[in-house]
């Protein structure tokens, strides 16, 4: 029954808190975190989403720039201390009568690598069932605000390596790339079931639409980032890279899922009948390679104490799959339906045929101003779902920093930063405070980041 | 297993809400009962040879919770009617479950309501079970709980014992997550 539960309740849970997850669980800088995530100078998101950032200089004397900065995963001891035997933990089996989605699914969305210092309450309220011989009808009560209207899911965009050699800020290399995305949405009935308690109808198909797209390979690239105009004080700097996307394997499924109810919804042992369709398509390693060419730019602006920056991935990145295969899949079994039998199957209909696929376009706008000990800033981060805002500030004080910040997170839900640092000469210990808000309630739960910088 | 999936859909949403919640549920067993017509039966007193003074035993669909949850609270409410054609004495109305269908009239009744009747009148006896007792809980896990009924009569009187309502509130500590 437990596992069974994992299934479509994790595309709820998931659905919930997947934006917030993409936004910041790949934060494993404490002075980021104190800040609300902002990325400063040649840190975060700067350099990997704007090419002219990698001539930029880092002034680590000005910003307080750390040239390593090694996380404390505080969070982890806090983990094996509360499951000290994980592989044979009953939350985490299951096949265990304690299995425990929830924390499941908490654990992989908030990675245990900070410490939890408040946990966001988790709602309360009764779930009532309502059955008959022919009705059935699900009152959620408030927790029914979670079910999401829209589309859902995750998706992301990496460049898990970038080696290679440059001169005078000309750069050749070759560059992994992995791009996935998952989505799902609700239909409207079983939303309408879901969300606002309608009862369920009978002979009455209640699914959910489901995309899953993954798809790497590596792209040569030549890239170019240099200051065009100014001085070291005050410059201008652009970049730009075009790379020849070569595409070693994808796959890619649009199905729709869901059950129908029968004539009489529970006059039978099986009061539904699963139903699902999918459209697969794959090019596996070892066929031939997809291809495509996209390019990044981006420049940068730094004058005295103002530093701007703008940079935009992956343009015109639609990668030519010539070597696809394309798989239609349907399963219904109606028996319980009483008019059929099971019928399941999964086909070819096309194969060696040609597709395409995109990724998503990413930019970044940054602001930062420094003036004495003070470092305040802004930046703007879209990887293709919405836009992430950070808004923070860094105050030095001799050997301490205080630092402050906001984010506002895909979703819109406002997140603070908060924390301080200690600098001993070459050594720095910082400590970052993070509200987060996960699916599972309206409430904050707090995380302390820690980490060590070495300037 | 197909139930289950309805069960899996139910508590996919209800995963994000539950919490320390409870989950409940409202089942219409009349309406099971009803539907097969089996809601009612002829009462005898005394019972004459050959004559059974229980139903069929029939079947209520759930959604299969699963073992692994703990039944906090089953209340059982609901009415019966005694349309008494002759004599005067008393029914006893009595409800069983079992999750296996050969035994279900093998135990003591989950539950009895008993009316005094008179000649060629109705007498409506309501009946509200705070909560069952603790050994017949788990019944309701399960995605089929079978359900009898028996009607025995003192006295010399002849009539019809027809259940009007009957509905169980089971309350579930949340233990499902």
């Amino acid at each position: 029954m437990r596992i069974l539960v994992v299934g479509l309740g994790l595309v709820v849970l998931v659905g919930g808190a997947a934006a917030p997850a993409t936004a910041q669980w790949l934060v494993t800088d404490a002075r980021r975190i104190g800040m609300g995530g902002l990325s400063l100078g040649r840190s975060g998101s700067l350099v990997r989403y704007n090419p002219a950032y990698r001539a930029v200089q880092a002034r680590a004397d000005r910003r307080g720039q750390p040239k390593v900065t090694i996380p404390i995963p505080l969070g982890i001891i806090q983990f094996l201390h509360d499951h000290p035997h994980l592989s044979s933990d009953p939350a985490f089996d299951p096949k265990s009568r304690g299995f425990n989605p929830i924390l499941v699914v908490n654990t992989i969305l908030n990675l245990p690598l900070y410490l939890e210092v408040k946990k966001a309450p988790t709602p309360t309220n009764d779930v009532a069932f309502v059955i008959g011989e022919d009705s059935l009808m699900v009152n959620l009560g408030l927790a029914a605000s979670l079910v999401p209207e829209d589309q859902f899911g995750i998706s992301g965009s990496s460049r898990p390596f970038a080696p290679g050699f440059g001169f005078k800020g000309v750069r050749v290399g070759v560059m992994g790339w992995v791009h996935d995305d998952v989505e799902f949405q609700l239909g409207d009935t079983l939303l309408g079931f879901l969300r606002d308690s309608q009862p369920a109808r009978h002979n009455t198909r209640y699914s959910a639409l489901v995309h899953g797209l993954v798809e790497g390979g590596f792209a040569p690239t030549v890239s170019y980032a240099g200051r065009i105009a100014g001085d070291s004080t005050q410059g201008f700097y652009a970049g730009g890279a075009v790379h020849y996307y070569v595409g070693v394997g994808y796959a890619r499924t649009d199905g729709d899922a869901g059950f129908i109810t029968g004539n009489t919804i529970f006059g039978g042992s099986n009061p539904v009948t699963p139903d699902g369709r999918a459209l697969t398509q794959y090019s596996k390693p070892g066929n031939t390679f997809g291809h495509g060419v996209g390019g990044d730019i981006g420049v940068a602006w730094v004058s005295g104490p103002i530093e701007l920056g703008v940079g935009v991935n992956d343009i015109g990145a639609t990668i030519t799959w010539p070597d696809t295969r394309q798989d239609s899949a349907y399963y219904r079994d109606s028996t319980a339906a009483g008019n059929g039998s099971i019928v399941s199957y999964s086909v070819p209909i096309a194969n060696h045929r040609e597709t395409k696929t995109k990724l998503p376009v990413a930019y970044i706008a940054n602001v930062a101003y420094t003036v004495g000990n003070t470092t305040l800033g802004a930046d703007l981060l879209n990887t293709g779902r919405g836009g992430v805002v950070h808004v923070g500030g860094e105050q030095r004080i001799g050997l301490f920093a205080v630092r402050g910040g906001v984010a506002r997170d895909q979703r819109k839900r406002i997140e603070f930063g908060f924390g301080g640092g200690l600098r001993f000469g070459g050594l720095g210990l910082d400590v970052g405070f993070w509200t987060h808000t996960n699916s599972l309630s309206n409430e904050r739960g707090i995380t302390m980041a820690t980490s060590l910088s070495i300037y | 297993m197909r139930a289950k999936w309805l069960w899996v859909v139910a508590l996919s949403a209800a995963a994000a809400g539950c919490g320390e919640g409870r989950a409940i549920f409202d089942i219409d067993v009349f309406s099971f009962l009803s539907a097969a017509n089996a809601a009612s039966l002829p009462y005898f007193g005394p019972l004459p040879p050959g004559v059974p003074d229980t139903i069929p035993v029939q079947t209520v669909n759930s959604l299969g919770i699963g073992g692994s949850s703990i039944v906090d609270t089953v209340r059982l409410t609901g009415t019966v009617d005694f349309e008494n054609a002759t004599g005067t004495g008393s029914v006893s109305f009595q409800v069983y479950f079992d999750t296996v269908k050969s035994t279900v009239y093998t135990g003591a009744p989950a539950f009895s309501v008993s009316g005094a009747v008179t000649p060629g009148a109705t007498t409506t006896s309501p009946f509200d079970i705070p909560n069952l007792q603790d050994a017949l809980k788990p019944f309701f896990l399960a995605s089929t709980v079978y359900v009898g009924i028996r009607a025995s009569a003192t006295g010399t009187i002849q009539g019809t014992a027809r259940l009007t309502a009957l509905r169980a509130r089971i309350v579930i500590q949340d233990k499902i997550f």
